[in-house]
């Protein structure tokens, strides 16, 4: 029999049976943080491992800039970064899928630039380092600041590339940021190629600057936890929580839907619940609420 | 978030009317809304089915201290069906239930919670919900068998039942009727564009006229509703607290084709009832119940047929009579003066700012003499003058009154609106 807790894994998640899964985003839902989570949630979210509750956290974050924030969480969970276009089984970082997008769409992307100036960065993805490729000389001024200010909040290290003519093999997320109505236009065209799922997001820490996660077109925050479900089992119930139209799909795939008090209209109206504050630790008094009633 | 949806988030929801005018009406020794339906200001009573959609709006607000709240809400009100089934109008009724429509209002709340709120409602809560919902099925659907419903409710009975409905004229509908029907469109899971006699503009149901409600036409839920559909929800009338608003808890917005978005409109029904509505700093209305009316235009003739003998004992010699809501912005003349008397033949002229109303009584049939008046009182259809307002007025009432006549006669009045400009 493995021994699991060779790889750091405790013992318990696995001696109990599964009572389902709790799939969580991580901005505005867990943390306003962009480092941390608070204590008393990951405290919280300890606790229900332990009852045999199944923990998923699902973030348009890449690997490592995510993994400065649940730097805490020292129970199992699955990590599906990247949108989810990566999942991986934490702590031990055992790789459950992937799905990234190869090198030869970029140009696909480069098209739909067209006319606008402006340009978007490349993730490596986890398995190269998790770096960064950006053309910073593409880039406006007022998007060049935006863009250094992202790599440095992000604290990842960023390649600067003349050409992505010349990167090949597979990159797990393309990142495009800047005004809403410009993004609207590039995700319109985007999403006209059918080659790419585009989830358009606010970035919760610079308000006036939306960010589109282009990755592959089979790939989601949903379409990554069925992928989980698949190899894990489903459970007796699934519970999702999040605050921003890329969480949407995730709740397609839950019995219970958790949207935070500032999530848009669009994701409020698809919640069954909808959290307290996050500044109040909201989504404790949420899950528990629903985690309670099932109990 | 996009400018749009933070609009969208900032625009005024039925469902947040309901809430508040739940939470207005909540006792916080019982929790549960105190009133009194015909007498707001009793509050000793506790009615059932409006706390069922109190407790209802909550869940949709869908906060956990609000859906917990209408839980307790919910488990504390199952409490009082009573044997037969059905549940009484007020608590204090139980175990009598004077209602039998009541299982066909109450069954669609049931029905709501268990399709959009499975997933916080709990297993205990909702096994204890279709427990109870299958018992107002079971008893409505024996009263169906004892004596049929009329079609409105039984297409509620059968869409409460997941059956097909049955086809429906909707073109007599008043707005309680719509409210109603809307709600059973809905349990059906049926999303059709609905034609609803409203007006976006003067944010008001143009089709069979209500209750009047002191100076403005009383609102109807189907207005809350339509207002938050069509994305203009600013009128006063509709904004300000109204127990009534308890009631789009069971409403969610829907598809409809405005029937007009002009500054005013007519109604004119088959059987001679009258009104015009035009906006103003409050929705000012004109009524009246005809023999007949003719429309063009912007003209309007009501005829008034006089065909019985005059009883001279009788107290109210008015036998054509209109009115029109008293406001501070309202305005009204005889041949351009201010006057309280008027003949057969004057023109009166009814002004507010952008418009303005001219209106003549003429004898087109048989003899007699007649005095025009103009006073403050109400029309019939003011339900409010009653208790500590007894003696107030919330009309101009515009009266042709008999003096001495010779039975058949026949009075015109013409109508003709002037729209100054169109705000």
């Amino acid at each position: 029999m493995l021994d699991r807790s060779k790889f750091g894994i405790p013992l318990y998640s696995f001696a109990m049976k599964t009572k389902g899964w709790i799939a969580l985003d991580i901005d505005g839902t867990i943390t306003l943080d962009k480092y941390s989570v608070p204590q008393k949630v990951v405290d919280y979210l300890r606790s229900l491992s332990k009852e045999g509750w199944r923990i998923a956290m699902a973030t348009g974050r890449s690997c490592s800039f995510a993994s400065m924030a649940l730097s805490k969480f020292d129970f199992p969970y699955i990590f599906l970064p990247q949108n989810g276009s990566v999942g991986l089984e934490m702590p031990g970082k055992k790789l459950l899928f992937k799905k990234y997008l190869s090198a030869s769409l970029i140009r696909a992307v480069e098209e739909a630039y067209e006319g606008f100036d402006s340009d978007f960065v490349i993730y490596a993805g986890y398995d190269k380092g998790d770096f960064c490729y950006w053309r910073p000389q593409r880039l406006s001024e007022e998007d060049r600041l935006y863009a250094e200010n992202l790599k440095q909040r992000e604290q990842e290290s960023w390649k600067e590339v003349a050409n992505y003519g010349e990167l090949s093999g597979t990159f797990p997320l393309i990142k495009c940021f800047g005004t809403p109505i410009k993004m609207k236009q590039i995700a319109d065209r985007l999403q006209k190629t059918g080659l790419f799922q585009v989830t358009r997001i606010r970035d919760p820490f610079h308000e006036s600057y939306m960010i589109l996660l282009v990755t592959d077109a089979l790939v989601s925050k949903g379409l990554a936890l069925k992928e989980v479900f698949q190899k894990l089992g489903r459970g007796d119930r699934v519970i999702a929580a999040g605050d921003d139209e890329n969480d949407i799909s995730m709740f397609l795939e839950a019995d219970v839907k958790i949207a935070m008090s500032h999530a848009p209209d669009t994701v409020q109206s698809k919640a069954d619940l909808i959290a307290p504050p996050t500044q109040d630790c909201g989504i404790i008094q949420a899950l528990e609420m629903v985690v309670h009633d099932l109990r | 978030m996009t400018c749009v949806e933070e609009a969208l988030k900032k625009q005024v929801r039925a469902v947040d009317l309901a809430v508040a005018a739940g939470r207005k009406r909540q006792s916080p020794r019982t929790g549960f809304i105190h009133l009194f339906l015909n007498d707001e200001t009793a509050s000793d009573t506790i009615p059932i089915y409006e706390n069922f959609c109190f407790a209802l709006a909550l869940f949709r607000l869908k906060t956990g201290d609000a859906v917990l709240e209408g839980k307790s809400l919910i488990e504390r009100l199952l409490a009082f069906q009573a044997p037969c089934g059905n549940f009484p109008i007020y608590l204090h009724d139980f175990p009598k239930c004077w209602d039998p429509l009541n299982p066909l209002k109450i069954a669609p709340v049931f029905l709501l919670l268990i399709r959009h709120f499975d997933a916080v409602l709990g297993v205990e809560l909702k096994d204890k919900i279709e427990s109870s919902l299958n018992h107002l099925l079971g008893l409505a659907q024996k009263r169906r068998l004892e004596k049929s419903y009329a079609p409105l409710w039984e297409n509620r009975f059968l869409a409460c039942m997941g059956m097909s409905l049955v086809d429906i004229d909707s073109s007599l509908f008043s707005a309680i009727d719509w409210s109603e029907w809307v709600t059973t469109l809905t349990i059906a899971e049926r999303s059709e564009k609905l034609s609803i006699p409203y007006n976006p503009t003067l944010e008001s149901f143009i089709g069979m006229p209500p209750l009047q409600e002191k100076g403005e036409p009383r609102p109807s839920p189907i207005e809350w509703i339509l207002a938050e559909s069509s994305q203009k929800f600013s009128s006063q009338r509709l904004l300000r607290d109204h127990p009534d608003q308890i009631y789009c808890a069971m409403l969610y917005p829907v598809l409809f084709a405005p029937s007009s978005t002009e500054p005013d409109s007519f109604y004119c029904g088959a059987d001679g009832t009258f009104r015009l509505l035009w906006k103003g700093s409050s929705l000012h209305s004109l009524a009246a119940q005809a023999s007949q009316i003719k429309f063009t235009g912007n003209q309007a003739e009501l005829f008034f047929d006089l065909s019985e003998e005059m009883a001279v004992c009788r107290d109210d010699l008015f036998e054509a009579s209109l009115y029109c809501d008293f406001s501070s912005e309202t305005q009204v003349f005889v041949d351009h003066r201010k006057a309280t008397l008027f003949q057969l033949g004057s023109l009166i002229t009814i002004q507010t700012p952008g418009f303005s109303l001219g209106i003549r009584f003429e004898l087109i049939q048989g003899e007699g003499d007649f005095c025009g008046h103009l006073y403050r009182g109400n029309r019939p259809s003011q339900p409010v003058c009653k208790g500590p307002r007894l003696y107030e007025a919330y009309d101009w009432k515009i009266g042709l009154r008999t003096l001495r006549r010779k039975a058949p006669c026949q009075i015109r009045v013409t109508l003709v609106r002037n729209r100054e400009k169109d705000d």
